[in-house]
C-alpha cells in the first residue's frame, strides 16, 4: 500500500477544505519550516505543556519512527481519531499503552504509562499492585501480557469509541 | 506457588512480589493427607498474596462448614480459655494479625468465638470468609461464629460484600454465602457467667430460653428479638442512665438503646455478670461500660477487632482473652493492605476516561482555528504546495474554491467540529473529576460510602488521633443505620434439621 494510496483512504475522513485547513495549521506548527513536525514544535504549544500524553500521541503518529511527524503522518493519525471506525479508535487507545508497539501491553509498559498520568498521587508499590492485578484479570492465555484481543475484552463496556468521538453527533 | 511472571523483564517494582497468577489447585487446597479438610495454612498464605480459589472449591468449603453450623443451636455454651473477636469487616490483613500467637492465639491451640460482622466495609471479605471457614473445618470443636447484623442480604447488598462477590465470583456464589450466613448461631454463654452476642439485649429477652425458641435459618427481621440481638446498643452514658428502660435507637433506625436498669435486670434474672458484644467501633478496640461503678465488673464490654476501620477511623483493634475466669484485652495496630481502587476498578476502566480527555484536549489545542482565518486568505501558492505534498489531484476537482458559499459551509463545518471537540473535552473533564473525587489516593476508603470531603478537612485541621476517630465516626454515622427495605425480606429457606434445638 503506497503512501499516496493509504493517504487517500485516510483522506476519506476529511473534506478537501478541512485538509487545506489542517495543512495551514500544520505549517503554523512547523515553526522551522522543515516540512515535518519535530517534538519540540508540539511540546511548545503552551496548552500542551501540562498534558502528560503528548509524547505518547506524538510517538503513535510517528509511524516510521523517525522522530518527526510528516504531514501524511499528521493526517493519518488524525483520521483514525476523527473517523467513525471503532476498531481504529480501540487500536489507537491500545497504542497509548503499548509503548514499543509490538502488539502487547507488558507489565512495565502499563506501569510507565500510568505513571505519566498519576504522577506522585500513588506510590510505586501501589501502582505496581494495580498493574499486576489488571494484568492477571485481562490475561486469558497466561502469557503475562495483554494482547489487543484481551484489551478489547477488558474495555468492551467502556465504549472507548464514543469517548474518542471527534465528529459531530 | 505460581506467581505472575515477568516475561520481558520490564516489571518495575521488583522488590514487590506479584500475586499468584492462577487459583489454588484443588489437590493443594484439599490434600489427601488432611482427609477432606482444607490446608488452612496454605490458604492463609495464598490469600495473603491476593490469590484466588476456584468457585467449585469455595462451594465445597462452604458446604462442608454448613454441616457443622447446622448442628449448632441458637445458643452456644463455651468455657475458657477462649479468645473472643469482634467486628472484622473484610479486613483480611488484620484478621491475619489477630490470629498470631501473641495476639489472639494460634488456632491450632486456641479456642475462638467470633461475634459476627465478618463482611462489608473492607474489601477482603471473601478472603476473611474462606480462611475462617477453613479454620473452622480444621478445628471443629474450638472455632465458633455468631451472626452479626451484616451477615444478611439487606446489608451486604447495600454495602460492598455483594459487589465483592459479583466481582470475584457471581450472583450464585453470593446467594450461596447468604444461605450459609443464615445458619450462624445467635448467642453464646461463656463460663456460665457471660452472654456474648453481636449487638445487645432486647425487651423481648427475658431468659436465654427465648433465644432458643427463635427460628434462625433466615434473613433477620427488621424488629423483634432476633433483630435486637444483632442491632441494639448500650446507651452511651457513663453510668448507663436511660430515661426509660428501653429507648428507640435513632442511630440504627431500628431496635433499642438499653441502659443499666434493663441490663442489670436481665443479668440478675439469668445469673450472669456481663454482656460481651461488638457492633460499635472503638478507638481503643474495646470499651468497658462500668455502669455499676468502678469497683464492679463492667455491665457491658464492647470489643471491636477492625483496626483503622474503613482505612480512616485510626483506631486500634482488640480481642478479649478469657483465661482462668479472668478477662484480658489484647490490642493491635492496623496492618497495611494492598492498594485497591473503588469497586475493584482495573487500570483501564480507571485511566481510559482520562486518556480520552487528554487526547481530545491535545487535538483541540493542536487544531484550533484562528478566528481571523478565512478561506479567501488561503493563497494560490499554499494550494500548489498542498497539491504537491498530498498528490490529491483527483480530490482537487471536487474542491469548491470557485464557490464561496460552498467554502463558507465547509469552514462552518470545521469550526463546528472544533467547537464540538471543546465541548466533549469539558464534559470528559467533569466526568473524570467526579470519578477522581471518589478515589482517595492516600488511604482509600474501601467501600466508597464515607463522604470524603468533610473527612479530608477534618484530617487537615486536626492532628489528634481521638479527633480523627470522632470525625470519622460522626461522618460515618449514616452508615450505622439500617438501610431502607429495598429487597424482599423472604430468604431462600433451607431444610431445617430435626435436631435444631440442642443445648
Amino acid at each position: 500500500m503506497g503512501n499516496g494510496q493509504g493517504m487517500e483512504e485516510q483522506m476519506g475522513t476529511f473534506q478537501p477544505q478541512e485538509i487545506k485547513r489542517l495543512y495551514k495549521r500544520f505549517q503554523f506548527l512547523d515553526k522551522d519550516g522543515s516540512g515535518q513536525l519535530e517534538p519540540a514544535e508540539l511540546f511548545d504549544v503552551p496548552e500542551l505543556s501540562q498534558n502528560p500524553l503528548v509524547k505518547r500521541v506524538f510517538q503513535i503518529f510517528d509511524k516510521d519512527n523517525d522522530g518527526k511527524i510528516s504531514f501524511a503522518e499528521f493526517i493519518t493519525g488524525l483520521s483514525s481519531l476523527y473517523g467513525n471506525d471503532e476498531e481504529e479508535k480501540l487500536k489507537f487507545m491500545f497504542k497509548i499503552y503499548d509503548i514499543d508497539q509490538d502488539g502487547f501491553i507488558t507489565n512495565g509498559e502499563l506501569f510507565k504509562v500510568l505513571q505519566m498520568m498519576v504522577g506522585n498521587n500513588l506510590t510505586d508499590v501501589q501502582l505496581q499492585q494495580l498493574v499486576d492485578r489488571t494484568i492477571i484479570k485481562a490475561d486469558e492465555d497466561f502469557d503475562s501480557k495483554i494482547s489487543f484481543a484481551e484489551f478489547k475484552k477488558m474495555v468492551k463496556d467502556l465504549d472507548v469509541a464514543s469517548k474518542l468521538q471527534m465528529q459531530g453527533v | 506457588m505460581d506467581l505472575l511472571k515477568d516475561p520481558v523483564n520490564d516489571r518495575q517494582v521488583k522488590t514487590l512480589k506479584p500475586p499468584p497468577h492462577r487459583p489454588l489447585s484443588r489437590n493443594l487446597m484439599f490434600p489427601d493427607k488432611l482427609k477432606n479438610k482444607p490446608d488452612w495454612k496454605l490458604l492463609r498464605d495464598h490469600l495473603q498474596k491476593e490469590g484466588r480459589i476456584a468457585k467449585e472449591d469455595l462451594f465445597k468449603l462452604v458446604a462442608d462448614c454448613n454441616k457443622l453450623l447446622k448442628n449448632e443451636g441458637n445458643v452456644l455454651y463455651l468455657q475458657d480459655p477462649l479468645t473472643v473477636v469482634g467486628d472484622i469487616h473484610g479486613q483480611y490483613y488484620d484478621l491475619l494479625k489477630l490470629l498470631e500467637p501473641k495476639v489472639g492465639g494460634n488456632p491450632e491451640n486456641t479456642k475462638y468465638l467470633f461475634l459476627g460482622d465478618f463482611v462489608d466495609r473492607g474489601s477482603y471479605s471473601i478472603e476473611v470468609i474462606i480462611l475462617m471457614y477453613a479454620i473452622k473445618l480444621n478445628f471443629q470443636n474450638s472455632v465458633y461464629f455468631l451472626r452479626g447484623n451484616h451477615e444478611c442480604r439487606q446489608l451486604t447488598a447495600f454495602f460492598n460484600f455483594k459487589e465483592e462477590c459479583l466481582y470475584k465470583y457471581d450472583q450464585e456464589t453470593y446467594e450461596m454465602l447468604m444461605d450459609s450466613f443464615d445458619l450462624f448461631p445467635l448467642a453464646c454463654i461463656i463460663n456460665s457467667k457471660f452472654i456474648a452476642i453481636h449487638g445487645g439485649i432486647s425487651p423481648d429477652l427475658k431468659s436465654i430460653e427465648d433465644i432458643k425458641k427463635i427460628e434462625r435459618y433466615h434473613e433477620p427481621p427488621r424488629q423483634g428479638l432476633f433483630c435486637d440481638l444483632l442491632w441494639s446498643d448500650p446507651v452511651d452514658q457513663e453510668q448507663g442512665h436511660l430515661d426509660t428502660a428501653w429507648k428507640s435507637n435513632e442511630v440504627r433506625g431500628c431496635s433499642w438503646f438499653f441502659g443499666g436498669e434493663s441490663a442489670n435486670k436481665f443479668l440478675q434474672r439469668n445469673n450472669l455478670i456481663s454482656i460481651i458484644r461488638a457492633h460499635e467501633a472503638q478507638l481503643d478496640g474495646y470499651r468497658m461500660h462500668r455502669w455499676n461503678g468502678g469497683q464492679d465488673f463492667p455491665v457491658v464490654i464492647t470489643i471491636f477487632s477492625a483496626p483503622n476501620y474503613c482505612d480512616v477511623y485510626n483506631n486500634r483493634g482488640a480481642v478479649i482473652k478469657f483465661e482462668n475466669n479472668t478477662l484480658n484485652i489484647q490490642q493491635y495496630q492496623y496492618t497495611p493492605h494492598p492498594y485497591l481502587l473503588p469497586n475493584f476498578m482495573d487500570i483501564f476502566t480507571w485511566s481510559i476516561p482520562f486518556v480520552a480527555e487528554k487526547i481530545t484536549e491535545m487535538l483541540y489545542h493542536i487544531l484550533q482555528t484562528d478566528i481571523q482565518d478565512d478561506d479567501e486568505q488561503i493563497s494560490e501558492s499554499d494550494i500548489q504546495q498542498f497539491k504537491q505534498l498530498t498528490k490529491q489531484a483527483g480530490l482537487q476537482k471536487q474542491s469548491t474554491t470557485g464557490s464561496s458559499q460552498g467554502a463558507q459551509k465547509n469552514t462552518e463545518k470545521l469550526k463546528n467540529k472544533i467547537k464540538f471537540v471543546s465541548t466533549m473535552m469539558k464534559m470528559q473533564r467533569t466526568l473524570r473529576e467526579e470519578r477522581e473525587s471518589i478515589i482517595q489516593l492516600k488511604g482509600a476508603c474501601p467501600d466508597k460510602r464515607l463522604p470524603r470531603g468533610i473527612l479530608m478537612k477534618g484530617k487537615d485541621a486536626i492532628n489528634d488521633q481521638l479527633a480523627d476517630f470522632n470525625t470519622a465516626k460522626s461522618v460515618d454515622l449514616i452508615n450505622e443505620k439500617m438501610p431502607y427495605a429495598q429487597i424482599p425480606q423472604e430468604s431462600i429457606q433451607i431444610k431445617k434439621p430435626s435436631t435444631q434445638r440442642k443445648k
